[in-house]
């Protein structure tokens, strides 16, 4: 069928179409109403003839579609109402003629009460029986107490055109008298066949409580089986949406349950998975359960249901979901746990292990101290329900076992909680270092190999410098719980004996490691070894204190607090971009480094070549700053190694050279560490 | 450089004290113009008159790209432009979403599109714009440090954009994306520009493939914008005639085992977990053209074509016995 395009009527059929297919559960919209005429429209005038039914089908499924498996459904939909109009046309006429047909072969007037002898025809599925459904469909008999009359001729032809003017063909008619009247519609189709009643009426276009009403009222067992054969594609079809239980029950009792239906079910009503325990044993609806869990078919709290119908304890069951590794393991985890008595001591560490993994999940998502502190206290206490079990009676040996290597994963996961975040920052600003490089950076590691080596080495002295910033947190932490350590608050000590305590409290020192002063010589002489002073000052960057970088001049920046791990990194890619040119004044540089700090550890990352003239030697600088009680070390890139300068230097300063990865990683070990 | 360390510091918690000044230049918009046309200059150069007729599209795909085009997808592309909507075309791999994608969009534009294959890591720094750390130390952080990336290319030079595997990229990446194409302009909060799109010739397309494997949802905001056209695996008489319009080896291939090759693909498909796509059957068919004529022969043997199938179909371990025993069904006698 051709159609010009009449924005009238694909206006109708589209808004039409949204709203069957919003009936199906699409999300359709105005919106959509819109794109689809847009689209037809300039569709239209660039074809500049007429669209076939097909291209204007092509259009809707295209903006209502929203998945492939909802093109079908959308291609239905439409194909109907792009259709119906036409066969529509003239519906009155033929129903007019039908139905004086029907009332003929019936022995029946307008206007006349329909027999009792007539209505028990409908037992059987005779012909007659067909003819007095039908009439009840279109709307033609009117019930009065317990007897059926046909109406009179004019509400005859009332009904009759309004039937045919509704832009919908006779199955539409169909569904909404069954909707309008289901207590005896229902009930004259439920003694139908099912060829018969196939004939009559689309049971896809029935609601599942239409379709139990039909199952309950059939007498025929082949009927019952077809209906419910309908009931079940409606559930495929994901169009059923309540009485979950009553549909449950039609299914089993017809043994059409699959698993895929059992989830659906068990989504819309938790409390099947009980009725499906009792039928089917606990490990199916377990199974069941906790696939739909998994598929995130259903919450915790409908999960949570679901087992405490089954009758087992919720957590127990639920964290298996943890120790299953793949959906094959699943089964076996099932048939375990089922067989599990309350009392068992494996019950209360599968508990434990959900509580376990829900406090490392929150700690993992929101890392605060006390979410951590909890999340170790859970995984101590799981580890000692484990300790306790060890060598006895736990009540299942394969669940025990998962349970072990679990605990050691979520360990395992907690310790480094820290650096997931971070180092996948880091990887991705890494890569915009590559980018900068390949394209921008002026540096002399342009060449392929050499940016990669060199991303490596910055990745490797990274995770190193946290590593140990980690490392020395916590032995310092550790010490927090032993005995006391520092110099004594005296005023604080009086106070807490006076209030018998045992212990004088100490002041406490700041935990964590100590910070340094950096001095990055970026001089033309240093250009060589750009990736090295990157390298180091990547490894150093979480300690930096004051940073210093010069050529002949000094830039000083300060940091107060620590440097956060995004602002490291920026840190770090900028100073990638770093021309590394302009003479060099090391002896101003470490002048300013020192400026108004207490005396700590400063490294100075140079080939202490002095290009500008200075005051004093490069030698006598640093020793005077050794004097003054700087801890001075200094790296050097190992081919400016010069006996004659570090000479003198190694008696006011430690000296590292340095030239690959593994002098830095040592150099960086023993300065810090 | 140094400012910029300083700038980074000073924005910490508790940072410290250097100072810099930026300097501001004037039409900024004009400038940024001047940018893309000295970085994309390619595009430029091979600008060729707009094809905007789908009649005409169809045939310029066929005899210039050497694709074959379902005549319906270019008429709904064309009727979604002219809408002002994007398309999302998805669909199993090698089915030429990809490749068809971008022939629209050049034909369209007059002008080789853009293409943007997505990640996870994708923001409006890949596709917009960035600075330029060096050129940002010296100038400051304006126009003249700015790096222009395809988006902002696209809209200044109003050509087309192929967004690939868009199920790859971030909620957030198609978010941004989505304004951008509802309202035809870009903001640049950096620059503190608007930059707004002239003609048609900004258009985009997406590709996405469901099915396959990490991908990500699309947002239903997305796929309501969206006109959706699916591509599946063209018939068996299609497939032959792709697989005969594209091989462009010179030696002789038999009808007779270009249609023993799609037999073999159909098999896979339905069998083997890796569906080859036409593309595959092409690649197939060109590469045994190739052994043959390493062979030294002017047409293509039954060896072949067996040779080439385990490079373009053994693609999963285990999976290999599928392919052998496709091969053997249809390669028999």
């Amino acid at each position: 069928m051709n159609r010009a395009f009449d924005p009238n009527y694909y206006l109708e059929a589209a808004l039409e179409a949204a709203r069957r297919l919003r009936r199906q559960g699409l999300r359709t919209s105005t919106h959509d109403v819109i794109t689809v005429l847009e689209l037809l429209e300039n569709y239209m005038a660039m074809k500049g003839s007429e669209l076939t039914e097909d291209e204007a089908l092509y259009i809707f499924s295209s903006v209502f579609a929203k998945t492939r498996e909802q093109e079908g459904l959308v291609t239905k939909v439409v194909s109907s109402i792009l259709r119906g109009e036409d066969a529509l046309k003239g519906l009155y006429e033929e129903l007019v003629r039908v139905v004086e047909h029907d009332l003929r072969v019936l022995g029946l007037s307008y206007g006349q009460r329909v027999s009792d002898k007539l209505l028990r025809v409908c037992a059987s599925s005779s012909e007659k029986c067909l003819r007095i459904f039908r009439l009840g469909v279109l709307g033609l008999l009117r019930r009065k107490g317990d007897r059926f009359y046909v109406v009179d001729r004019r509400n005859a032809e009332a009904a009759l055109r309004r039937l045919s003017s509704l832009a919908a063909n006779l199955l539409e008619a169909v569904s909404i008298s069954a909707a309008k009247a289901p207590w005896w519609l229902l009930r004259l189709l439920a003694h139908l066949d099912p060829e018969a009643l196939a004939r009559a009426i689309d049971l896809t276009r029935l609601s599942a409580e239409q379709l139990l009403e039909l199952y309950s009222s059939a007498s025929n067992f082949r009927t019952k089986r077809y209906v419910a054969k309908a009931l079940y594609d409606k559930i495929v079809r994901g169009e059923h949406m309540g009485r979950a239980e009553d549909v449950y029950r039609v299914i089993e009792s017809e043994g059409l349950l699959t698993r895929e239906v059992a989830e659906h079910l068990i989504r819309l009503e938790s409390s099947v998975a009980g009725r499906m325990a009792r039928n089917r044993g606990v490990e199916f609806a377990i199974e069941v359960s906790l696939k739909a869990f998994k598929k995130g078919l259903i919450n915790s709290k409908q999960f949570e249901k679901a087992i405490a119908d089954i009758g087992l304890p919720y957590k127990a069951a639920k964290s298996i979901r943890y120790l299953a590794v793949d959906d094959s393991s699943i089964d076996l985890l099932v048939q375990e746990i089922a067989n599990l008595k309350r009392g068992d001591k494996i019950v209360k560490a599968l508990s434990k292990l959900y509580e376990a993994r829900r406090a490392i999940d929150r700690a993992l998502s929101e890392p605060d101290p006390g979410s951590i502190d909890l999340a170790y206290y859970e995984l101590s206490a799981l580890n000692e329900i484990i300790n306790s079990m060890k060598g006895k009676e736990t009540g299942s040996l394969v669940l025990y076992e998962r349970i072990r290597a679990e605990a050691a994963r979520l360990r395992a996961a907690l310790s480094v909680y820290g650096e997931g975040e971070v180092a996948s920052s880091f990887r991705a600003s890494l890569k915009g270092m590559a980018d900068s490089l390949r394209v921008e950076a002026r540096l002399p590691v342009n060449s392929v190999p050499l940016r990669g080596s060199s991303l490596r080495r910055l990745l490797l002295m990274w995770s190193l410098g946290r590593r140990m910033g980690k490392s020395i947190s916590s032995h310092t932490a550790g010490k927090r719980a032993g005995v006391p350590q520092g110099r004594p608050d005296l005023r604080r000590t009086i106070m807490k004996l006076l209030r018998f305590a045992e212990n004088p409290v100490v002041r406490r020192k700041r935990v964590g490691p100590e910070n340094i002063v950096l001095v990055l010589d970026k001089s033309a002489s240093m250009s060589k070894y750009s990736t090295m002073v990157l390298a180091i000052a990547a490894g150093f960057a979480r300690f930096i204190r004051r940073l210093v970088i010069f050529d002949h001049e000094a830039y000083v920046y300060d940091v107060r607090g620590r440097l956060s791990s995004r602002d490291a990194l920026n840190l770090l890619k900028q100073l990638y971009a770093t021309p590394f040119t302009g003479w060099t004044d090391i002896v101003n540089a470490v002048n300013l480094a020192t400026r108004g700090l207490s005396p700590r550890k400063v490294v100075i990352v140079s080939d202490l070549k002095q290009t500008v003239k200075a005051p004093i030697e490069v030698g006598d600088a640093i020793c005077q700053l050794s004097s003054l009680g700087w801890r001075v070390h200094i790296m050097v890139p190992k081919r400016e190694y010069s006996a004659d300068v570090l000479k003198s230097l190694r008696i006011c300063a430690k000296v590292h050279t340095v030239e690959g990865l593994r002098d830095i990683k040592r150099s960086l070990i023993k300065i810090i560490g | 450089m140094l400012d910029q360390v300083g700038d980074i510091l000073r924005s910490m918690e508790g940072g410290l004290v250097e100072g810099s000044t930026r300097e501001r230049s004037g039409d900024s918009i004009e400038y940024l113009k001047k940018r893309v046309l000295e970085t994309y200059q390619h595009i430029i150069k091979e600008s060729a008159k707009p094809i905007r007729d789908p009649q005409k599209i169809v045939e310029a795909l066929r005899q210039r790209y050497k694709l074959i085009v379902d005549e319906r997808k270019v008429y709904l592309t064309v009727a979604a432009f002219l809408s002002g909507r994007p398309v999302l075309f998805e669909g199993p791999p090698g089915t030429g979403k990809t490749e068809i994608g971008e022939a629209i969009l050049s034909l369209w534009a007059g002008r080789p599109a853009f293409v943007i294959t997505c990640s996870e890591n994708y923001d409006e720094y890949r596709v917009i714009g960035d600075f330029h750390p060096l050129m940002a130390m010296r100038y400051g952080f304006n126009e003249k440090s700015f790096i222009p990336r395809p988006l902002l290319a696209a809209v200044i030079l109003d050509t087309g954009v192929l967004i690939d595997e868009i199920r790859r990229s971030s909620e957030e990446f198609q978010n941004l994306l989505l304004d951008i194409i509802d309202k035809r302009r870009i903001i640049v909060p950096e620059l503190k520009t608007i930059v707004r799109a002239q003609g048609e010739g900004f258009q985009v397309i997406f590709t996405s493939n469901p099915d396959d494997f990490g991908q990500g949802e699309l947002s239903d905001a997305f796929m309501r914008r969206v006109v959706r056209i699916t591509f599946d695996y063209p018939p068996p008489e299609l497939e032959f005639e792709i697989v005969k319009l594209r091989f462009d080896i010179n030696v002789k291939l038999d009808p007779a085992l270009v249609k023993k090759m799609i037999e073999v693909v159909n098999i896979v498909r339905k069998t083997s977990e890796y569906k080859p796509g036409p593309a595959d059957t092409v690649l197939w068919a060109r590469l045994a053209g190739r052994l043959a004529k390493l062979r030294g022969r002017d047409s293509v043997a039954v060896r072949d074509i067996i040779d080439a199938a385990v490079v373009v179909l053994y693609k999963r371990v285990g999976e290999e016995e599928v392919v052998d025993e496709a091969l053997k069904e249809a390669f028999a006698e």
